[in-house]
């Protein structure tokens, strides 16, 4: 029998920004993702996105409503059990790859494991696999100056999964890559949430990128506006994509030059 | 890669960073274990209780208060550099725990390190410091010695230092928001304010200070004015009023004042809107509120280390002048009635002054000393040997007649307003059998500042008809040009002649007292020289820290603008005005502070100081522009390097 275990659940989640003037950054959203899913979120700018992902992440805790994250709420835990939690169960990605400048690449990918103490040897097994999966041995001992956008995002894709979270997340991943690097670190994460398993939640303006999720999710001014399955194809979805977005209001011309 | 490699890494790696940190600590360090070097020098030290001791020994104590604020300052800088990195840290899963730890490892081994560099550097330099000092105190020569107490003080006191600060690096860097910590905490996005009430305070608080600190010189200028400036003088706790309410109009100036001038400037549309000035002043506006504070603390240091170096190079400079006034004759023997080696003693200065082959010119008075029935002391000269003096100082001779008085002023800064004895109007001898009248007063000192107190000259005639005498006095007054020279001499004769005998005999010469002067002030001199010297560079670390902090933030706000189009000379010309403001209003604040500080020195002061004040202003005027030069070059550089051409 097919088992739905849920991963990810937001209930009547608000936002307010402010305090003389207050501004409502998110409204009432309700979310549910099963484990194993690859879910997108999208949305005009200033929608809320970023902040939605922000309260799933554990850094910006909502102004009332409930994240819980496999079956947990971290707003609930104190300091350091919501560190350990992050260390073991939450994995990152971010537009700008925050990698660690004075750190190298390899170094910079073992650091979830370097915090929780591991064994060299095991941080070494670990650092070989995840290395070889997304194909970057050759740049593990550069500086994070001395690699390309799209290395610099595999890096930080490699750091995100080291440790085997069960939730990845990511915000516009592909934001600042040309769509070469794109289409390629989209590969991955599409690899990754099917062979290793990894539940992803992704913000994205990408039509491209999007059409890669299982699911997308839209918000417009904070609020829950539409969601769509992907179906067989990916070309169809990314057609449905750009229709929903059209529905959004101006932006869907942004995307359509958009090639697949 | 374990958790102690990753800290060592981070600082082996990022020299970039850590560098001014680094670089502030030894050089702290290296000052402190200097004068730490000299304190427990084995002379300096077996002079245990002396004034030399005590003045090291607080500058060590001042020195070390201003490393920890300067050390805790640099620290800050450098940890809100990293803001970005330690939110990854945090947001990877670190916990607050692993990241003090890590803040302490680090502090650790650039502490270490500073501790170990400072003190080689300091070893090297102070062969070099004991040479000055030991010049200073006129020691034939401070030997170098192994300083191994020196070198435990500054290892124990900076140590705890270090391990202080790490104490309080949690407090520094606000974990609680890993979202602020990403995204390095976006400022501009407070509204300003300020307050036109604080603002006026400011300016009426730097006002009152000033006015203060200038009063004693407004004197006898309008009776209303007097009224107040006596009230002044009066008033307790002049000097806390004083400093306070010029250290609190300081912080309102820049807090309020400058602000609410800035935004009277947006005003003026025509001058706002005019090509960059709209960039440079909005953005000053938020540049001055956020550093408000350190500006503060940049001005108040500056004003400080000014105030000192143009003190002690004021007093240095005016020492010669001061033993000059002071004793206005190179050598002066007094001798009372009961001393039976008068002649003697005589004839050997005289020999020996002969003997050393000094010219020389000597001047005999003879002074009475009577004890009317009220206890009061005075002393009588005659005209003749008054007259005697005043032509060896080139003063106007008198002639008195029978029924007049002379009075002569016993202290160098006489004051007839405040110095009872020279107010009085008429004098009364032999318990009022001769009765004078005052008929003026003497424009300097005859013998030494504190000889012959309430002293009074009369004719020759009144002198001879003087019947009761306490004492009789003969003092012999040495006229030396090359008097400079009599060091030698002086403590030959010293050897002979004793300090004196109580109720005897005693002499005093002007070269003895113009070489403790001089060493103590020499020794001020590079007290305070060193102190202002740190203080200042202190001071404009604290300044290049913030740039520095600020970089990251100002990089993409000129990228930004010159994707608008903005030229790279127009980006130039803003950088340089807002540096150029940071730079100098700070110093020009400071330097209207020393001044009204000197002008409090000045009223215990017989010489003018202003010259002085006016050189150390224009060195640092100096330091300064070279200093704001090669940082707005470099920082222009720096951005020159992202901008869109
Ligand atoms: N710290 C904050 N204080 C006040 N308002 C904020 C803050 N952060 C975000 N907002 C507001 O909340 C709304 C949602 O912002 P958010 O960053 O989530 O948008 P977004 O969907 O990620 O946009 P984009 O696609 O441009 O990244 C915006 O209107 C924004 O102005
Ligand atoms: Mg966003």
């Amino acid at each position: 029998m097919y088992c739905k275990l849920e991963i990810l659940k937001l209930k009547h989640i608000f936002k307010i920004y402010g305090e003389k003037v207050q501004h409502c950054a998110l409204k009432d959203i309700n979310l549910s993702i099963e484990k194993g899913e690859f879910v997108g979120i999208m949305g005009p700018s200033g929608s809320g996105k970023t902040t939605l992902l922000n309260v799933i992440s554990t850094i910006d805790p909502p102004s009332s409503g409930e994240v819980l994250i496999n079956g947990e709420n971290p707003y609930k835990l104190d300091n350091s059990k919501l560190a350990f939690f992050r260390r073991k169960k939450l994995g990152f990605v971010f537009q700008d790859f925050n990698l660690i400048d004075t750190l190298t690449i390899g170094e910079n990918i073992v650091l979830p494991l370097t915090l929780d103490g591991a064994k060299v040897s095991t941080i070494d097994k670990k650092l070989k696999e995840v290395a070889s999966r997304l194909n970057i041995e050759s740049i593990l001992e550069k500086r994070t100056y001395e690699v390309s956008g799209g290395q610099a995002q595999r890096a930080a894709i490699a750091r995100a999964i080291i440790h085997s979270p069960l939730l990845l997340l990511a915000d516009e991943p592909t934001g600042n890559l040309d769509s070469k690097a794109a289409k390629d670190v989209m590969e991955l994460f599409e690899s990754i949430n099917r062979e290793v398993g990894v539940t992803t939640v992704m913000v994205t303006h990408d039509p491209m990128s999007a059409s890669y999720c299982h699911r997308v999710i839209f918000i417009k001014d904070g609020q829950f506006f539409n969601e769509i399955h992907r179906g067989e194809s990916r070309r169809k979805f990314y057609q449905q994509i750009i229709d929903v977005l059209s529905l959004l209001g101006g932006e869907a011309s942004d995307f359509s030059t958009v090639r697949l | 890669m374990t958790f102690l490699q990753f800290a060592f890494n981070n600082v082996k790696r990022n020299t970039r960073v850590y560098l001014a940190y680094f670089l502030s600590s030894v050089f702290t360090i290296m000052v402190f274990f200097s004068f730490a070097v000299n304190l427990f020098h084995p002379v300096i030290a077996s002079k245990k209780g002396g004034a030399v001791e005590l003045i090291i020994g607080q500058t060590e104590v001042a020195i070390l208060v201003f490393s920890f604020l300067f050390v805790l300052i640099s620290v800050s800088a450098f940890l809100k550099v990293r803001s970005k990195e330690f939110g990854i840290l945090m947001i990877l899963g670190m916990t607050k725990k692993q990241l003090s730890w890590l803040v302490f490892i680090e502090n650790m081994i650039i502490g270490c390190l500073a501790i170990i560099v400072g003190i080689v550097l300091g070893l090297v330099f102070s062969k070099l410091f004991l040479m000055l000092l030991g010049n200073i105190l006129s020691y034939e020569s401070l030997s170098f010695y192994f300083p191994y107490k020196a070198i435990l003080l500054t290892t124990g006191f900076f140590t705890l230092i270090f391990l202080g600060i790490s104490a309080l690096t949690p407090f520094i860097i606000r974990t609680n928001s890993i979202k602020n910590l990403l995204h390095g905490a976006k400022r501009a996005n407070r509204e300003i304010r300020f307050s036109i009430f604080q603002s006026i305070a400011a300016v009426l608080l730097l006002g009152l200070g000033y006015f203060m600190a200038l009063s004693p010189q407004l004197y006898d200028i309008n009776p209303l004015l007097d009224k107040i400036i006596l009230f002044i003088e009066n008033a307790q706790y002049t000097e806390v009023i004083l400093t306070t309410s010029v250290v609190v109009g300081t912080y309102l100036f820049f807090s309020q004042l400058s602000i609410f001038v800035l935004s009277r400037l947006k005003r003026n549309r025509s001058f706002y809107m005019n090509k960059t000035n709209m960039l440079w002043i909005s953005d000053l506006i938020y540049r001055i509120r956020d550093n408000a504070r350190m500006l503060f603390l940049v001005t108040i240091l500056s004003a400080v280390a000014f105030t000192a170096i143009t003190g002690v190079y004021a007093l240095s400079s005016v020492v010669k002048d001061e033993s000059l006034k002071d004793n206005p004759f190179a050598l002066t023997y007094t001798s009372s009635s009961s001393n039976d080696n008068e002649q003697q003693h005589i004839n050997t200065i005289d020999e020996m002054l002969e003997s050393y082959g000094f010219k020389y010119e000597k001047y005999k008075s003879e002074i009475i000393k009577q004890v009317s029935k009220d206890n009061q002391v005075i002393h009588i000269i005659k005209q003749s040997d008054y007259n005697n003096r005043a032509s060896a100082l080139g003063l106007e001779q008198v002639a008195l007649d029978k029924e007049q008085a002379l009075l002569v002023p016993v202290y160098v800064r006489f004051d007839p307003k405040r110095d009872k004895t020279l107010s009085q109007k008429n004098i009364a001898l032999d318990n009022g059998e001769i009765n004078l009248e005052v008929a003026g007063i003497a424009p300097k000192v005859i013998f030494y500042s504190g000889l012959f107190p309430n002293l009074v000259v009369v004719n020759d005639e009144t002198y001879d008809k003087i019947t009761n005498i306490q004492e009789k006095y003969h003092s012999y007054s040495y006229d030396i040009p090359d008097w400079l020279n009599t060091l030698e001499v002086t403590e030959k004769l010293r050897a002979k002649l004793g300090v004196g005998e109580h109720g005897k005999y005693f002499w005093s010469t002007r070269i003895e007292g113009y070489n403790l002067e001089n060493q103590n002030k020499k020794l001020f001199l590079y007290v305070g020289f060193f102190l202002g010297a740190i203080f200042f560079l202190g001071a404009s670390s604290f300044l290049y820290f913030r740039l520095y902090t600020d970089l990251n933030q100002e990089k993409s706000k000129y990228i930004g603008m010159s994707k608008l189009g903005l030229s790279f000379e127009e980006m130039k010309k803003v950088a340089s005005i807002q540096i150029a403001v940071l730079f100098f209003v700070p110093y020009i604040l400071a330097s209207i502070h020393t001044y009204f500080a000197i002008s409090v020195l000045q009223t215990v002061l017989y010489s003018s100081v202003l010259n002085q004040f006016l050189v150390v202003i224009g060195v640092f005027l100096v330091l300064n522009i070279i200093y704001y030069v090669s940082v707005c070059s470099r920082y222009v550089n720096y951005l020159k390097r992202f901008i869109v051409q």
